[in-house]
C-alpha cells in the first residue's frame, strides 16, 4: 500500500508540475482576467469597471506620472464599488506602499444596484461571481483561479482560440473589434438598448456601493494619492446617467472633497470613439489616458506648490 | 458527480482510504460503507430517486427470498411475474410511457381520431435501465436455479448498487459479482496500480476523445442540411469516435475504480473497431448488455438452437429489443434493426462466430484481408451510428441521402478541409490516430494501457503516462455528461 501512495503522490506531483509550467505560459489572449491575478501585489492601481479596463492605458499614463500603473479594472457585473471588489483591492494593494497613485473610475452604474421585485440591496450579484471566489490574486500560475473560474479548456489557456480580446501584462484590455460604421452602429443600437430597457429601469443609487465608494477611497488614501474620474461615453449613455442620478456630482461630493483631485470628462463624450457607445476605442483610449496623465501631472505640481 | 469531475476524484480518494485504512478489519464494514458511499454517490445525481433505487432493491431481495422460501411452483412464478412487472413497470413508466402514448395518438390521429393524452413530465431517473437489469437478472437466475438467494441485505444492496457501476453499467450478474461482495477482500499492488492505469486510459478516451470529437460530430450532426458528402462522413466517423471513447472510457473508469476497491467487473469493450465483421463486432461492444440480451431474452427464445427462421427472428428481436433499450425513440429502434439486418447474413450462413479471437493474434500487423474486413464493418457501424445520433427518423434519412448524394461534390471536400483545418479538427484526428495505435499494441490485454510500453524502461513508460495525464488535464476545464447516462 505504501509503495503505491507513494508512486500515486510522486505521480501526480510530476504532472501537476507539468501542468502548472505549461499553464504559466497562459497570454493576454487566454482570459480577460486572468493575467490580473498572475502578478504582485501593486501600489498604484487604475479602478473601475470595464470603461476603465479598456479606456485607462497604464502605458500612456505612466509617461505623465512618475509610477508603474496597474489597471485592476473588470465589469460593471463583476466590480462595482461593494464588498466584493472593496476585498479584492485589498488583496491586491500592496500594504507596504506609501506612495502609490490611484486612478478611481466613478459612474452611476458603478454605484447603482439592481432593484428586484423582492429586494434592494439585500444581495449583490458580483457575491456570486469570479471576484468574489478569487482569494489569491497574486499568483502565477493561478491553479486556483484557473480551475474555479476559467471556463472552457485548459489548453486554450495556452493556444487560445480568439483574437478580439487581449489582456496586456499591466492590466489593459485591449479590445479588437470591427470598427466600420455598420458594425459600430450595430453594437452600439444593442446596447442603448440594454441600458434603456435593463439597466436603467431596474437600478437605482446603492447606500451601500457608496458606503464602499467611500471605504475604498479612504484606505487608498492610506497607501498614496487618489484621484477619481468619470469617464464618457456617448451622448445618450450619459443622458441615461443624468436620469439614475440627476445628482450625481452631490452625490459623491462628500468623498471628492477627501481626495487629491476631480475630472469629470462626462460632458467631452463628443471628443472621444466608443467601440458600442459604453467603451471606448483603444485609440480614443489612448488620447483620453494622456488627457488623464497630463491632469494628474498637473494636479500634482499645483499641490507641490 | 460525473467520474470525469475534480469532484469524483476526491470522493474515491476518501472512499479508498476509508475502505483501505478505517474499514478494512471486518468485510461487513467495508460493504456497509460501500452501500452508504454508493447511495451518496447516487443521491448527488438525484436524492429523490433514491428511494426507488431502495425500493427495487428491497423488492428483488425479498423476491428472491420468497421465491426461494417458495413449497409450490406456482408460488415462486408468482413472486417471480411479481418482480418482473413492478421492475419493468418502472422502467416503463419513466421511460416508454410517453412514447408508446405519443405514438399511439399518432397512429389514431392517421385514422381520422384526435385524442389528448396524459404525459408525464418526469426526469428519466439516472442508471435505472442498468440497476433493473442487474435485479432482473438476479431474480430470474433464482428462478431458473442458477443461485441460491442472497440472505445477506447489505451484500445483495452492494450489488445492485455499487458506485462505479450503478449509474452506466457494466451490467453485471449475481454469478459473477456477489460472491466478490461476500469474499474478504485483501489490498493487491499490482491490480491497483492496473486499476489506475485503467482510470487513466478510460479518461484519456472520455476527455480527449470523445469530448473534442463531439464538438466535431455536433457541429456537423446539428447543421446536416449545411453539409454534404464526405464532411457529413466525417462527422459521422467523429461521432463513432466520441460514442466509442465516452462509452468505454466511462467503462474503463468503472471498472478501475472497482479494482482499486478489490472488485473484479465484467469487461465491457474489447476493442470493438478492430473487429473483422459485426457478429465480432456485438461480441466486442457493450458485453455486458449483448451478454444479457443473449442470455435472458435470445436463448429462453430458443437462440440458434431451432431453424433457420427462428434464428432469424430471435436475432431480429434480440437487436430490436436492445436498441429500444437506449432509448424511447424510433432512431433507436431502427439503429437496433438496421444491426439484426447486417448481422442476418452470418447468422444464416452460421459465419456468425468464425472471428472469435482477436485481431492478429500473436503479430504486430494485420494481413491486408484484415484490414479490409476491419474497414468494411467500421464502415457498416458508422452508417448505423448515424441513426442512433440523430434526433429524429426524418433527419437520420436527410442525413444519410445528403451523404451519399453529396460524395460527388466538391463542396463536401472543402467542407472536410474547413472542420480539419479551421476547427482544429486535425488535432482530434491526431489523437484518435494515438488511441488507436495504443490500443493496437494492448488489443490482447483487459485495456489499452493493461501492458502499454512494458518492454521499455520504466522512466519512458512513466513519461508516456505523465503526458496521457497532462493532456486529460488541458483538455479538462467544462465536465461534459456522459452519452449513455441518458439510457
Amino acid at each position: 500500500m505504501g509503495r503505491l501512495v507513494s508512486q500515486t503522490v510522486l505521480y501526480s506531483v510530476i504532472v501537476a508540475v507539468v501542468f502548472c509550467i505549461l499553464v504559466s505560459g497562459a497570454n493576454g489572449y487566454s482570459d480577460a482576467f486572468y493575467l490580473r491575478f498572475t502578478t504582485p501585489p501593486q501600489s498604484s492601481m487604475i479602478l473601475g469597471t470595464s470603461r476603465a479596463a479598456q479606456g485607462l492605458l497604464p502605458q500612456v499614463l505612466d509617461q505623465y506620472v512618475p509610477t508603474k500603473f496597474f489597471n485592476y479594472s473588470f465589469t460593471i457585473a463583476h466590480s462595482p464599488y461593494g464588498e466584493v471588489y472593496y476585498n479584492s483591492i485589498l488583496h491586491k494593494l500592496d500594504s507596504r506602499s506609501k506612495n502609490g497613485i490611484f486612478i478611481v473610475a466613478v459612474d452611476p452604474w458603478s454605484l447603482s444596484a439592481v432593484v428586484t421585485r423582492d429586494s434592494f440591496e439585500s444581495e449583490f450579484p458580483e457575491a456570486h461571481l469570479l471576484l468574489a471566489n478569487t482569494k489569491f490574486v497574486n499568483l502565477n500560475p493561478n491553479i486556483p483561479y484557473i480551475i474555479q473560474n476559467f471556463k472552457g479548456k485548459y489548453y486554450t489557456l495556452i493556444a487560445p482560440q480568439k483574437r478580439e480580446l487581449l489582456l496586456h501584462d499591466n492590466g489593459w484590455l485591449e479590445v479588437s473589434v470591427p470598427m466600420d460604421s455598420e458594425s459600430v452602429l450595430r453594437r452600439t443600437t444593442a446596447k442603448f438598448k440594454e441600458y434603456k430597457e435593463e439597466n436603467l429601469p431596474n437600478r437605482k443609487i446603492s447606500a451601500t456601493r457608496l458606503k464602499y465608494f467611500a471605504k475604498t477611497i479612504d484606505t487608498l488614501k492610506k497607501h498614496g494619492e487618489v484621484y477619481i474620474v468619470r469617464l464618457p461615453a456617448h451622448s445618450k449613455i450619459i443622458e441615461m446617467e443624468h436620469q439614475l442620478a440627476p445628482n450625481f456630482d452631490s452625490l459623491i461630493q462628500p468623498v471628492v472633497a477627501k481626495v487629491n483631485g476631480y475630472l469629470d470628462l462626462a460632458k467631452q463624450s463628443e471628443s472621444y470613439v466608443y467601440t458600442d457607445g459604453n467603451h471606448l476605442y483603444k485609440e480614443s483610449g489612448a488620447k483620453l489616458s494622456e488627457k488623464v496623465g497630463q491632469w494628474i501631472a498637473q494636479q500634482r505640481s499645483e499641490n507641490k506648490e | 458527480m460525473l467520474f470525469n469531475s475534480p469532484e469524483y476524484a476526491v470522493f474515491f480518494l476518501v472512499v479508498f482510504i476509508l475502505y483501505w485504512f478505517v474499514f478494512s478489519k471486518k468485510l461487513l464494514f467495508q460493504n456497509a460503507l460501500l452501500l452508504g458511499v454508493s447511495y451518496y454517490f447516487y443521491a448527488c445525481w438525484d436524492w429523490r430517486f433514491l428511494f426507488l433505487l431502495m425500493f427495487s432493491t428491497i423488492l428483488d431481495y425479498m423476491t428472491g427470498i420468497k421465491m426461494e422460501q417458495s413449497s409450490s411452483v406456482a408460488t415462486k412464478r408468482i413472486w417471480f411475474w411479481v418482480s418482473v412487472f413492478i421492475n419493468l413497470g418502472f422502467l416503463g413508466v419513466f421511460k416508454y410511457y410517453n412514447f408508446f402514448v405519443e405514438s399511439f395518438t399518432q397512429l389514431l390521429g392517421q385514422l381520422g381520431w384526435s385524442i389528448s393524452p396524459l404525459l408525464i413530465s418526469v426526469v428519466l431517473p439516472v442508471g435505472i435501465s442498468f440497476y433493473t437489469f442487474h435485479g432482473l437478472s438476479y431474480v430470474i437466475d433464482i428462478y431458473k436455479g442458477r443461485i441460491q438467494a442472497e440472505h445477506n441485505f447489505i451484500s445483495y444492496a452492494v450489488f445492485v448498487s455499487f458506485f462505479p457501476l450503478l449509474v452506466a453499467g457494466p451490467i453485471e450478474r449475481a454469478t459473477h459479482l456477489l460472491p466478490q461482495i461476500k469474499r474478504p477482500r485483501q489490498f493487491d499492488y499490482g491490480k491497483s496500480v492496473d486499476g489506475l492505469r485503467q482510470i487513466l486510459w478510460g479518461l484519456f478516451k472520455k476527455i480527449v476523445i470523445a469530448d473534442n470529437s463531439a464538438r466535431l460530430a455536433d457541429m456537423v450532426f446539428n447543421n446536416y442540411v449545411e453539409y454534404s458528402g464526405a464532411a457529413l462522413l466525417l462527422g459521422a466517423v467523429f461521432f463513432a469516435f466520441q460514442i466509442y471513447g465516452d462509452f468505454s472510457g466511462y467503462s474503463d473508469i468503472a471498472l478501475g475504480s472497482a479494482r482499486l476497491l478489490g472488485i473484479e467487473l465484467l469487461q465491457n469493450f474489447s476493442y470493438p473497431y478492430f473487429s473483422r465483421d459485426i457478429a465480432e463486432f456485438w461480441r466486442r461492444w457493450h458485453i455486458s448488455l449483448s451478454s444479457w440480451f443473449k442470455d435472458y431474452l435470445y436463448i429462453p427464445l430458443g437462440g440458434s438452437e431451432g431453424g433457420k427462421w427462428m434464428r432469424i427472428r430471435n436475432t431480429v428481436i434480440i437487436f430490436t429489443v436492445s436498441g429500444f433499450w437506449h432509448g424511447a425513440n424510433w432512431t433507436f429502434i431502427f439503429w437496433g434493426v438496421l444491426n439484426a439486418l447486417f448481422i442476418l447474413p452470418s447468422i444464416i450462413s452460421k459465419t456468425n462466430r468464425s472471428n472469435l479471437q482477436i485481431v492478429a493474434a500473436g503479430r504486430v500487423f494485420p494481413t491486408l484481408q484484415e484490414v479490409f474486413q476491419m474497414m468494411a464493418t467500421f464502415g457498416l457501424a458508422v452508417f448505423a451510428w448515424i441513426f442512433f445520433r440523430s434526433q429524429t427518423l426524418i433527419q437520420s434519412i436527410g442525413y444519410v441521402k445528403n451523404l451519399f448524394v453529396g460524395l460527388v461534390n466538391a463542396k463536401g471536400y472543402a467542407q472536410v478541409v474547413n472542420i480539419l483545418y479551421w476547427r482544429s479538427g486535425y488535432v482530434v484526428v491526431l489523437f484518435i490516430v494515438f488511441m488507436i495505435c495504443v490500443e493496437w499494441i494492448g488489443r490482447e490485454q483487459k485495456h489499452g494501457l493493461a501492458k502499454f510500453a512494458f518492454n521499455v524502461h520504466k522512466s519512458l513508460r512513466w513519461l508516456v503516462y505523465v503526458i496521457i495525464a497532462v493532456m486529460i488535464l488541458l483538455y479538462s476545464g467544462t465536465d461534459q455528461q456522459f452519452i449513455y447516462f441518458q439510457f
